[in-house]
């Protein structure tokens, strides 16, 4: 019996009395078996197995640009699709996000140009979702971000921050926080170097006053 | 797979790539964000962010490279996130910045590679192994199941477990 078999016979704890020698006997296969049990306990991870609701799919596709992928290019067996029922729970779920701005927003903070940035001037109004907050940034008197550089969005509050998403273009952008803003009282507007530097950089251009 | 075409257009923000993307690590995505949060409703959340994030940051993305550790790593920081949130909300009095992650955030990234592994499988040797480990059947009841002869069920499940013990021994030569 070659080691593959053996493996994968220990893996599907389907163990001839062939596999058993043969696990017995070779060295590599014993060296490997401790990790293809803890992998094969692995397989019994429920986490492993659950699929994402089919709203929780028909949102993520929305937000990335909506529809239902082509069914050519779906695989087979695959799960992913967008029916209309969906779409329905998905703009109840998540309010305004597609609808643009015809539900008032439930709250507005003025943010100010800091010393980098003294013309800088903006509004932010805020949507509060069951799953963070939607925001709308407007801002005037700023660039968009020079080469190598993004702008990035975030909530601040009790020493930690939570990023809105990067932008380069700052006249509008529409973000969503993972966050609710009760924690998060102070708004922030970084220029960020591409660095892949995941926490807010010294550079802010626009924050809230408070 | 995700081709090398697919990733230059991910990089654009393309919303095609970006579902594509979707479809190809969407249920590893979540399959870490369960394990981690132990919560279908904020797994479901982590996973949203998670796209969201990485379509926003996909400017970022070099599509020279595999994305599969660029995803994971959004997605466990959008996990990290979320639980920090959730011991927020609870009223916990400990210190967030001092607190140690729970041992559900560990060994995530093996369960990422076996998730994305078992999507690669064919469908019907998913099946199998779904049966034999998630289920907990034997053989003959995965037949029953699956309305398929036992030996096709013993057939399936060896070729399937041989694609996974030939993934697993790649994974281990990478972390040797
Ligand atoms: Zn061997």
């Amino acid at each position: 019996m070659k080691c593959d078999d053996a493996r994968a016979a220990l893996f599907a704890r389907d163990l001839s009395s062939e596999a058993e020698a043969h696990l017995a006997s070779c060295a590599r296969c014993r060296a490997m078996s401790e990790e293809i049990r803890r992998v094969s306990d692995e397989l019994d991870d429920p986490a492993l197995w659950e699929e994402p609701g089919p709203d929780a799919d028909s949102m993520v596709l929305a937000m990335l640009g909506g529809g239902a992928s082509s069914p050519g290019a779906r695989r087979s067996g695959a799960r992913w699709t967008v029916g209309a029922a969906a779409a329905v729970v998905l703009v109840a779920s998540i309010g305004g996000f597609l609808l643009g701005q015809r539900h008032p927003a439930d709250w507005t903070a003025v943010v100010m140009g800091s010393e980098s940035a003294p013309d800088a001037s903006g509004v932010v109004r805020g949507w509060n979702l069951a799953t963070g907050t939607r925001v709308v940034l407007e801002s005037r008197g700023l660039a968009p971000a020079p080469p190598g550089h993004h702008y990035e969005f975030w909530f601040i509050g009790d020493g930690m921050a939570f990023s809105g998403g990067t932008f380069l273009d700052p006249d509008r952008v529409e973000l969503l926080v993972a966050v609710p803003r009760r924690d998060f009282p102070t708004l922030l507007v970084t220029l960020e170097p591409t660095d892949g530097d995941p926490t807010p950089s010294d550079v802010w251009v626009l924050a809230s006053e408070d | 797979m995700i081709s090398g075409r697919m990733r230059r257009r991910f990089r654009t923000g393309d919303p095609e790539a970006v579902r594509a993307f979707y479809e190809e690590f969407g249920r590893a995505v979540f399959a870490v964000a369960l394990r981690a949060l132990g919560d279908r409703g904020l797994a479901e959340e982590a996973l949203q962010q998670t796209f969201l994030q990485a379509w926003q940051a996909s400017s970022r993305f070099d599509p020279d490279r595999d994305p599969a550790p660029w995803l994971y790593a959004i997605a466990r920081r959008v996990a990290i996130d979320i639980h920090r949130r959730e011991r927020r909300h609870a009223a916990v009095d400990e210190q967030p910045e001092i607190a140690v992650l729970p041992a559900s955030f560990e060994s995530t990234w093996e369960l990422w590679e076996v998730r994305l592994c078992l999507d690669r499988l064919p469908a019907e040797e998913r099946a199998v192994v779904r049966a034999i480990h998630y289920l907990g059947l034997t053989h003959r009841e995965a037949a029953e199941l699956l309305s398929v002869p036992i030996g096709t069920v013993k057939s399936r499940s060896h070729r399937a477990h041989r694609r996974l013990a030939d993934m697993l021994s790649h994974l281990e030569e990478a972390t040797a």
